[in-house]
């Protein structure tokens, strides 16, 4: 057994010297990122009465869903209560990438092959990439723990906080190590870690809306940060918890490791059809043979989660808080139940446009690596857009007009409340131009900066939301926040004008003409 | 100058910049119709860009370049129903299996039959119920053969379409190569194997940094390769090498 770790530490150092960016901002962002919201937090509110005061105001259902109740009314505990989840989902999001990286993506472009043939025992790369996933979330912890020292904040409870979201980020790497075992592509075992990640967020959601506490949360690591208690009576030995669930994961996923061939996976992989169905025989048929699994998740999730949302929307108002701050606003959307939905189903229809972008990039990654093959067949290149824009503007409009239908469905059901279907339905139809726009600026973009279109619709996607933050903290003018499509279609706005939704379609189809008109022009970007 | 009216590929003077590199500098090569034209010369010397703006799928900058009496770029979709093109680095649908896309890209170029598709298929000894994200590269470099042998078309471009295939595998493709020659297609064949290129080829165009720098029949390029020492294609290749690298320094 002692031989199967043989050349784990040297393959820790080469892990280590490869993607260095890619560790550097793993290993810097969570202390940045707590030093920035430290520091605000210490700018606005200079006093405890100012926090009391403001602080609890700046509570709405939605942040309380997402972050849980506040647990200690000061600077440490506001600054923990309030990076906790974005330092889990960072975390989280770079150790499945890591992990899945230095094992089946490895295994699957025949690395590990090639090490295992030379050096590595057959649990090295594994136990190495294991160990080194640790290393940089440790690493990164005990940055941030250094930099909330330094600003003044305790040194046990920010030792809590970040031990919190360690453990977090480190079992959802193991679990990722374990996943990388069953598939034989690395695409389907990071699409199964990215959906176990979603679905343990989305019960620490659902826990938090329900306002009751589970057993379960103890097992959940997006609740470990929460339960561990910083700044509150820190419990540290909550950790237990996680120390023995990572020990037994990574024992399983090493078991399973040592039992299967390299390259092969756990679910067997089946032999598929000699000959093409007779569809297949158009751009449309493969457009969805590449497009609909991604569709068809995002149709599905966004169904089943808006019925529940709907069905459970009165359960929430009975756990939301009544901040003063609010009644006006909730006033103008309608009574308490209406403007948590509203605001709720604004907020998930609006991350939809992440859908129009992997869309988009679908496309991208189809001219990338197989336009050779396909643009020398006769065919036009703006037929071949276009049988992917069917899925950017047609799918993402299919998904958000099911995501409205489901929830008024679900607040009919639930609440018995009859006008609910028709209102929700047309409220939520109406974010489809602001999302079309999202679409014309990938389209765009996929005619003048195709090798730059993925990173840059991103970017302005997370843009268009910090202006929506900035602009409902009032530190941005309404002048600026228009340029983003979201204002022409928010309902934190007291009204919007009527032409909005034809001026947001006009920009979609004035955009995407453009793309596709620099598309028939420049070279293909293979 | 007598084959110009038939040649199935005609380019004079053709550049190609990305950016500041320039990647074509005036490049002169003529096709004839019917022969197998090799297209030889190192990694990076321009020969995939040659084909990419053959397929429509660059524009250039300058020069003339014409594709079965038509204008590679503006003409694409009408030529290519009359071409089969295999590119050097596949890649393919992941989900689909071999055999589904002979099939698929069989069915958009037309002109495509069970009984030559299965011909090929055991030809090249390939296993179609295989999901493409499994084949090898040799594996997926055969997929998009077949499917450009299997194509009932005038004009064949092969982008090194060989590097990943074993020699037994080799034979096979150069003999494919001989019966389309003998169908009166034409072949324009790019590669760095000299030998695939000796053994197939009728007329030779060598490239280097952008240019053409010797084109004639197989005949012309044996008698110059007659002068070198070892009379050998690669000996003539390395003394082109030598003489650049000398003016280099």
């Amino acid at each position: 057994m002692r031989g199967c770790f043989h050349g784990a530490l040297s393959l820790m150092k080469l892990y280590l010297r490869q993607n260095r960016f890619f560790t550097l901002i793993w290993l810097l962002l969570p202390a940045i990122w707590t030093a920035i919201n430290t520091v605000s937090s210490l700018v606005l509110f200079p006093t405890q009465e100012a926090l009391v005061e403001m602080g609890v105001s700046l509570i709405d259902p939605l942040t309380e869903a997402m972050h849980g109740p506040l647990l200690d009314v000061s600077i440490a505990g506001f600054v923990t209560w309030r990076t906790k989840v974005f330092l889990v989902m960072l975390g989280g999001i770079f150790s499945i990438v890591y992990m899945i990286r230095h094992t089946r993506l490895a295994e699957e472009e025949g690395k590990r092959g090639l090490l295992g043939a030379n050096v590595a025992g057959i649990l090295a790369p594994l136990a190495a990439a294991l160990a080194n996933m640790v290393i940089v979330n440790a690493l990164g912890a005990a940055l941030v723990v250094v930099a909330m020292t330094a600003l003044g904040l305790g040194m046990v409870g920010s030792l809590a906080h970040c031990l919190g979201f360690f453990a977090a980020a480190s079992v959802v790497g193991i679990l990722a190590g374990l996943a990388a075992q069953f598939f034989v592509s690395a695409r389907a075992a990071r699409g199964t870690s990215f959906g176990l990640f979603g679905l343990l967020f989305s019960l620490h959601i659902l826990w938090n809306v329900s306002g009751r506490h589970h057993a379960f949360a103890y097992l959940n690591p997006m609740d470990w940060p929460l339960l561990i208690h910083p700044f509150a009576g820190e419990r540290f030995y909550l950790l237990l918890i996680p120390l023995a669930l990572g020990g037994a994961l990574a024992a399983l996923s090493t078991w399973l490791m040592a039992r299967r061939d390299v390259g092969a996976g756990l679910v067997p992989q089946r032999s598929g059809r000699a000959f093409a169905g007779p569809g297949l025989r158009s751009l449309s048929a493969l457009a969805w043979r590449v497009q609909k699994g991604l569709f068809l998740a995002w149709f599905c999730f966004y169904a089943v989660l808006s019925f529940m949302l709907g069905w459970a929307s009165y359960l929430m108002v009975n756990a939301v808080s009544q901040a003063a701050a609010l009644t006006e606003l909730i006033e103008r959307l309608g009574g308490m139940e209406r403007a948590f939905l509203t605001l709720f189903l604004y907020v998930f229809g609006l991350l939809i446009s992440v859908y129009v972008v992997m869309a988009a990039g679908v496309l991208r990654e189809e001219e990338k690596n197989k336009g050779e093959t396909l643009l020398s067949m006769p065919v036009r290149r703006e037929r071949f857009v276009l049988s992917h824009m069917v899925y950017i503007f047609g799918g993402s409009a299919a998904i958000v007009a099911a995501s409205g239908f489901c929830a008024g469905l679900g607040a009919t059901v639930g609440t018995g409340d009859q006008g609910a279907l028709a209102r929700l339905f047309f409220e939520v139809a109406g974010l489809i131009p602001a999302i079309w726009a999202v679409g014309g600026i990938a389209i765009l973009l996929f005619g003048v900066l195709p090798k730059w279109m993925t990173g840059i619709s991103y970017g302005l996607l997370t843009l268009f939301v910090l202006m929506e933050i900035f602009w409902e903290q009032q530190q941005i003018p309404p002048e600026l926040y228009a340029l983003s499509p979201f204002s022409w279609v928010t309902p934190l706005k007291a009204a919007q004008p009527p032409y909005a939704l034809l001026a947001l379609c006009a920009a979609a189809i004035a955009l995407t003409g453009a793309g596709l008109a620099m598309c028939h022009r420049r070279d293909a970007a293979l | 100058m007598s084959q110009v009216k038939n040649a199935a590929i005609k380019i004079s003077g053709l550049t190609k910049r990305f950016g500041k590199t320039s990647a074509l500098s005036g490049l002169d090569i003529t096709v004839p119709q019917g022969s197998v034209y090799g297209f030889i010369g190192p990694n990076g010397a321009g020969k995939s860009t040659t084909i990419r703006i053959l397929l429509g799928l660059l524009k250039k900058n300058g020069g003339r370049a014409e594709l079965l009496g038509g204008d590679p770029w503006k003409d694409a979709v009408e030529l290519h129903k009359r071409l089969a093109y295999a590119p050097s680095e596949v890649q393919l649908w992941d989900g689909m299996t071999g055999g589904e896309v002979i099939d698929f890209l069989g069915r958009m170029r037309g002109g495509f039959s069970k009984e030559r598709r299965a011909r090929f298929i055991e030809r090249f000894y390939l296993d179609p119920t295989k999901k493409c994200k499994t084949y090898s590269k040799g594996n997926r470099q055969k997929v998009v053969l077949i499917s450009a042998f299997v194509s009932d078309v005038e004009l064949l471009i092969l982008d090194e379409p060989t590097s990943g295939l074993d020699p037994l595998m080799e034979g096979v493709f150069q003999q494919c190569v001989r019966e389309a020659s003998d169908a009166g297609k034409t072949v324009f064949l790019s590669s760095h194997i000299l030998s695939e290129v000796e053994a197939v080829c009728d007329q030779i165009g060598v490239i280097r940094a952008g240019k053409v720098i010797e084109e004639g029949s197989m005949d012309e390029l044996k008698a110059l390769i007659q002068g070198q020492t070892p009379p050998t294609l690669e000996a003539l290749f390395l003394n082109y090498y030598k003489q650049d690298t000398e003016r280099g320094e």
